[in-house]
């Protein structure tokens, strides 16, 4: 439907070249809140996780070493503002191409731990999101190719929606809950929370979450059923 | 009135009207227990205690992230109340900040170091699974009325009657989503006796009243939020009288149900979303 | 990730060195904490007074009115004695 009725009246649009990215109060704040979170990943330190010794009263301390640190923030900070890009894109190519890229780094800001739980879960859920970009991408060029464009705000003032179209949604919808960890496959990226370096597992949490409300938005502006 | 003297009043009744109801419930929880219970005003009393009190933060948190991810989510709860009573604006935009308050729980407890609020954080990603009957109420909604945006749901409905009679089911879901808010519910894994106090058991002092008053202003909202979409025009009285007869229900159900174990929480909460889900369209489908 | 297993026993030499900064610290953190309020207020008293457009006053709401808040539990939390001082960074689960 007309995209006003879904985020509020549209503040702007900015046109680069045929990629064109527009500002409802919705996606601006989502922008917003993934900057100021990315921002806040880029100046903090991480977190030492105590855990208890087993035969001793001495605490175990985790921390993240200095190596660890740098690569891990770099990858989160490139996850942040790939889903600030998310947010704000008007065009479902480049949300598609911005998904998959959050799911690539998510992987990469776990990998450089040294906790075989944690890598086991990152490797199973690695597998879920490489298998989700089929559906990923196949949804997207079924949209391409079933209505000719990829613009959202040109898909917004179509006038039905075609069978086509509905099975387009319906890949889309499964290759974002694969490659953004919704249930049932959010069981093994939880348990890739459990390592140390509490900022670089925020974004992770944070582009799954803001990439699954955007992607309501999409899916009902590509689908009329009245 | 001006807009910023309208926001400071809204937030200012929110946090009021929001401790107060959190008073109220462990009130009725306490006499279903047959014991008398703290003062409904307890909850504020807790509130502006712990202004006072002596902090630490720990040596192990990760700082600044630490603190300002408390700050993050008094700052979305505040947004949550400009969309909400003062702008009337997109409900969409509402469910995100929901989201971005799932993040905070999950941060909350990851950034301080203790194993509790790493245990809270991991939970905390695990009930956001949950909210897979949040985004089915939000496209139900959208189905029936057209719109996301407050103001037109509201008009929508001074012309059509009340949403809780035409789509009922998705009035029961978002119950069971501002079920999984209160405290002692059956859903409240994150913030489980069995760890501490979850995600804010390392958070003393200055940081543990800011949650608080956090809180306080989003279980209002969540309260005007449904009462709004589902009960469409209300006055003050109508409101009040709403929120009051949610948090005592809420008070019933938290206080005759036990915590559920986490794997369990999500499955119940997912059924409840699926049998909305089908019941809603085939509801519609029929009418 | 560094397995520091020696960290208890290095403690005890770490207290030496953490108690001259903590002093500081929370001399930084008073003024830090006065600094914030004062823009809040002043923040908060602009959009009051002199209505601005809505979106300038829904920044302002939003990020200033939760600075205020934390800025004014900042001022109000009552501080440690000197010589507790740095138990409160080095035995932080101890609080008797």
């Amino acid at each position: 439907m007309d995209i006003s009725t879904l985020g509020g009246q549209i503040l702007g649009q900015i046109p680069l070249g045929d990629i064109v990215l527009y500002l409802t109060p919705f996606n601006l704040f989502m922008f917003a809140g993934a900057l100021i979170f990315t921002a806040l990943i880029a100046m903090s330190r991480t977190e030492t996780q105590i855990e208890a010794e087993f035969g001793s009263l001495k605490d175990n301390e985790v921390k993240v070493g200095l190596e660890e640190f740098k690569i891990r923030r770099f990858l989160a900070i490139v996850c942040g503002l790939a889903t600030a890009g998310a947010m704000i894109t008007g065009d479902l190519f480049n949300f598609t191409l911005f998904v998959a890229l959050i799911g690539i780094v998510n992987i990469g800001i776990v990998s450089a731990v040294k906790q075989i739980d944690v890598l086991n879960a990152a490797f199973q859920y690695g597998l879920i999101a490489m298998i989700a970009s089929l559906p990923l991408f196949g949804g997207a060029a079924l949209v391409l190719a079933s209505t000719g464009t990829l613009s959202l705000l040109q898909l917004s003032t179509l006038a039905s929606t075609t069978p086509m179209m509905y099975f387009a949604s319906l890949l889309l919808l499964m290759g974002i809950a694969g490659e953004t960890g919704v249930a049932p496959f959010y069981a093994t990226k939880a348990e890739m929370f459990r390592t140390p370096g509490s900022p670089f597992i925020l974004i992770i949490h944070l582009s799954s979450l803001l990439v699954i409300v955007r992607a309501i938005e999409i899916l009902l502006i590509i689908n009329k059923p009245f | 009135m001006n807009l910023m003297a309208t926001i400071l009043l809204n937030v200012l009744i929110a946090f009021l009207l929001g401790s107060i109801l959190f008073g109220l419930q462990r009130k009725i929880m306490a006499r279903i227990q047959m014991r008398p219970g703290p003062p409904i005003i307890q909850h504020l009393l807790h509130t502006l205690k712990f202004f006072v009190k002596e902090s630490s933060f720990p040596r192990t948190a990760a700082m600044p992230f630490y603190v300002a991810i408390a700050s993050m989510l008094c700052a979305i709860w505040v947004s949550a109340v400009i969309v909400g009573p003062v702008a009337q604006g997109s409900l969409l935009l509402f469910f995100g900040i929901y989201a971005l308050h799932k993040i905070v729980e999950h941060n909350a407890g990851s950034s301080s170091g203790s194993p509790y609020g790493k245990l809270s954080c991991v939970r905390a990603v695990f009930s956001a699974a949950a909210e897979v009957p949040l985004f089915a109420v939000l496209i139900i909604i959208y189905l029936q009325t057209n719109t996301m945006v407050i103001s037109d749901i509201i008009s929508y409905q001074a012309a059509n009657g009340p949403l809780l009679f035409t789509i009922p089911l998705a009035a029961v879901m978002f119950f069971v989503l501002i079920l999984s808010k209160a405290p002692y519910s059956p859903f409240a894994i994150t913030k489980g006796k069995d760890i501490i106090s979850g995600y804010e058991t390392e958070h003393f002092g200055v940081l543990r009243g800011y949650l608080m008053i956090s809180e306080s202003i989003a279980w209002y909202m969540l309260l005007w939020v449904f009462l709004t979409v589902f009960f469409g025009p209300l006055g003050v009285m109508g409101y009040l009288v709403g929120m009051l007869a949610l948090s005592v229900l809420t008070a019933f159900i938290n206080a005759t149900t036990p915590i559920l174990n986490p794997n369990h929480s999500i499955m119940v909460q997912v059924t409840f979303a699926f049998i909305g889900i089908f019941g809603s369209i085939l509801l519609m489908l029929a009418f | 990730m560094i397995y520091n297993q020696e960290n208890c026993i290095q403690k005890e030499n770490q207290k030496i060195i953490f108690k001259s900064t903590k002093g500081d610290e929370m001399e930084k953190l008073t003024i830090a904490s006065y600094l914030m309020f004062i823009i809040s207020v002043l923040g908060i008293f602009y959009a009051l007074i002199y209505n601005p457009a809505s979106w300038i006053v829904y920044g302002i709401s939003i990020v200033l009115i939760p600075l205020f808040i934390l800025s004014l539990g900042l001022i109000t939390m009552a501080r440690s004695k000197k010589d507790e001082q740095d138990e409160r960074t080095n035995e932080p689960f101890i609080g008797y």
